[in-house]
């Protein structure tokens, strides 16, 4: 277990100084729309990621107009031992990040010492958007508990955009360099194969685990499966860039593998997309979500944070209530919660007095406990 | 900056060219040879044109020299069928600080990056396929960095290489002399499992 002791801010996104004391289990942030309670779940977001969850940059990330650096520090508590981080990330100079004082040599040390799973409301681009967002989520899921495949994923990527560049160069010069698009093609197969295997085998882990939830958060009987589809599902990767050769030189750029997968959403058999209802879709969103969570706990041993932005004014009442009685029954690690009713939430947590909440006032650019 | 002469900012904009050294470093540099005798800063200048006129690369690996072979080259004690394959030249004074390697190198120049512009034809690749095939090399070693693209470079000479007829190998890769386990990156420690090597008594 671990939970965030305390939250200090500097100059991040609308707050000049904040200075949060946290409830182990549950915490409520209220105010009005644009009082800054999101950039709070951000800012917890960004301590366990080194960045924001809206894709923001990092000079974004900084009180506009009244300074060029923004500082984070958490206080965790794992078990027995205190562990201080500190992210700081001045304008120019290279972002750092501390635990106990000591660097990390890398960014990707961080990632998946804290895990967490944020809810908010744009998450419907998962459903609407092109592959680009699923395989996002999918990757930033995986590499939550798998650096190896992180480490093949950006080389993947490395090897992609050099073989891109020379392909490119091929048609401007006329003249293909055969051995050398091999090696790419090789390079490609060794990394991307692996990452196909992953992606392959995480899904079929993942799957009955989502499948579960859902049937819990819709409360019927509806099927739904998720789909991974590859290019490599048909032929090996070798075959695959053999077979594309001809192609991949016309159009200058690597027209099939692992950077084209996609996964698909079905509901009783038909595109989630196209067919399913808003309920549906919220409903799949939250099981996904919820699944993400089972699965991180499984896998790290670890409750994850849950950041749940805006949840009450997106869901309906009986998806609501199966959510809170997870939260009455602590399904969960530490929570975070925003709205815009105090009493709404206060009389939701007036039912489970056996769940420790605390409330915070949030204001323009200032928080204080209620 | 604003200079109170052309010929100091004449000066500070040269030496700024430098890597590491700004514009204040370069007009620190400038002031000094001011101070010293007129014939410190002759002597300075002499050295770079001599340098840069009469520097020799060896013709045979690449390497920095004074004349048309380098030392390394027409060293007869050194084994002349063992070619290391190395970026450029600070990898070679690395390697011969270790005092392990009696072979040859061959300086590339660089390391194949379509996305930098440099592909296999604007470096030293072409010279050490035809040196292999002249010399009857044994055997070519590949000491590039552990990087994407130093990946791509082996993978691409030694498949240059192929039917040459001559053993191709890497430096190994893993954890570092005096390194402990915990503090390896989990990347370079499960590789060292998966390429583990047979223990051998030395």
């Amino acid at each position: 277990m671990f939970h965030l002791q305390s939250l200090r801010l500097h100059y991040f996104k609308n707050y000049q100084v904040a200075q949060l004391n946290l409830c182990p289990e549950v915490n409520c942030f209220v105010g009005n729309n644009g009082a800054g309670k999101t950039n709070i779940l951000d800012a917890i977001y960004y301590f366990a990621f080194t960045k924001s969850y809206f894709g923001n940059n990092d000079a974004q990330q900084i009180k506009q107009g009244e300074s060029d650096y923004f500082f984070i520090e958490v206080q965790v508590e794992k078990g027995s031992v205190t562990e201080n981080v500190s992210i700081a990330y001045k304008v120019g100079a290279k972002k750092t990040v501390k635990i106990n004082n000591n660097e990390h040599q890398k960014l990707g040390d961080h990632i998946g010492l804290y895990p967490l799973v944020m809810i908010a409301p744009n998450d419907i681009l998962l459903i609407i958007e092109g592959s680009e967002e699923r395989r996002k989520f999918i990757d930033g899921f995986i590499a939550q508990c798998d650096k190896a495949y992180l480490f093949n994923l950006l080389a993947y990527n490395r090897i992609l955009d050099q073989r891109n560049k020379l392909l490119k160069k091929c048609a401007e010069l006329g003249n293909t360099d055969h051995t050398l698009l091999q090696t790419y093609n090789e390079q490609l197969v060794q990394y991307g194969t692996s990452i196909y295997q992953t992606r392959k085998q995480f899904t079929s882990q993942f799957v009955p685990v989502f499948q579960e939830y859902y049937q819990l958060i819709s409360g019927g009987s509806e099927s739904v499966f998720i789909d991974y589809l590859s290019d490599l599902t048909a032929q090996p990767y070798t075959d695959l860039l053999a077979q594309q050769q001809a192609t991949d030189l016309a159009a200058m750029r690597t027209t099939k593998g692992t950077h084209k997968d996609d996964w698909v959403f079905y509901i009783k058999g038909q595109l989630l997309k196209k067919m399913g209802s808003q309920g549906q879709q919220k409903s799949f969103i939250i099981a996904l979500k919820l699944a993400q969570y089972s699965y991180l706990k499984q896998q790290t041993g670890l409750a994850p944070l849950l950041l749940l932005d805006d949840i009450f004014e997106k869901l309906d009442e009986q998806r609501l209530q199966t959510l809170l009685s997870m939260i009455a029954h602590h399904d969960f690690g530490q929570i975070f919660i925003t709205d815009t009713h105090i009493q709404r939430l206060q009389a939701v947590f007036e039912t489970m007095p056996q769940v420790a909440v605390k409330f915070f006032n949030v204001q323009l650019g200032t928080i204080s406990d209620i | 900056m604003n200079y109170p002469s052309v010929l100091i900012e004449e000066a500070v904009n040269e030496l700024s060219k430098f890597p590491g050294v700004g514009k204040k470093s370069a007009m620190r540099m400038v002031l000094h040879l001011l101070k010293q005798k007129e014939h410190e800063g002759i002597k300075l200048g002499e050295a770079i044109i001599k340098l840069r006129t009469q520097i020799q690369y060896c013709e045979r690996c690449g390497n920095v020299s004074d004349s048309s072979r380098c030392n390394i080259c027409a060293n007869p004690k050194r084994d002349q069928q063992l070619i290391c394959v190395v970026e450029d030249l600070r990898d070679v004074i690395a390697i011969e600080n270790t005092n392990q390697f009696t072979g040859t190198y061959h300086i590339i120049g660089g390391l194949i990056s379509p996305m930098n512009g440099v592909g296999p034809d604007t470096l030293n690749i072409a010279s050490l396929l035809l040196r292999v095939q002249q010399e009857q090399t044994q055997e070519v070693i590949m000491a590039l960095s552990a990087t994407m693209e130093g990946d791509t470079t082996v993978f691409y000479i030694s498949k240059k290489l192929k039917d040459a007829g001559v053993r191709v190998s890497t430096i190994s890769r893993g954890i570092a002399i005096g390194g402990e386990l915990e503090y390896a990156d989990e990347i370079t420690l499960g590789r060292s499992i998966a390429l583990r090597v047979p223990y051998q008594h030395s």
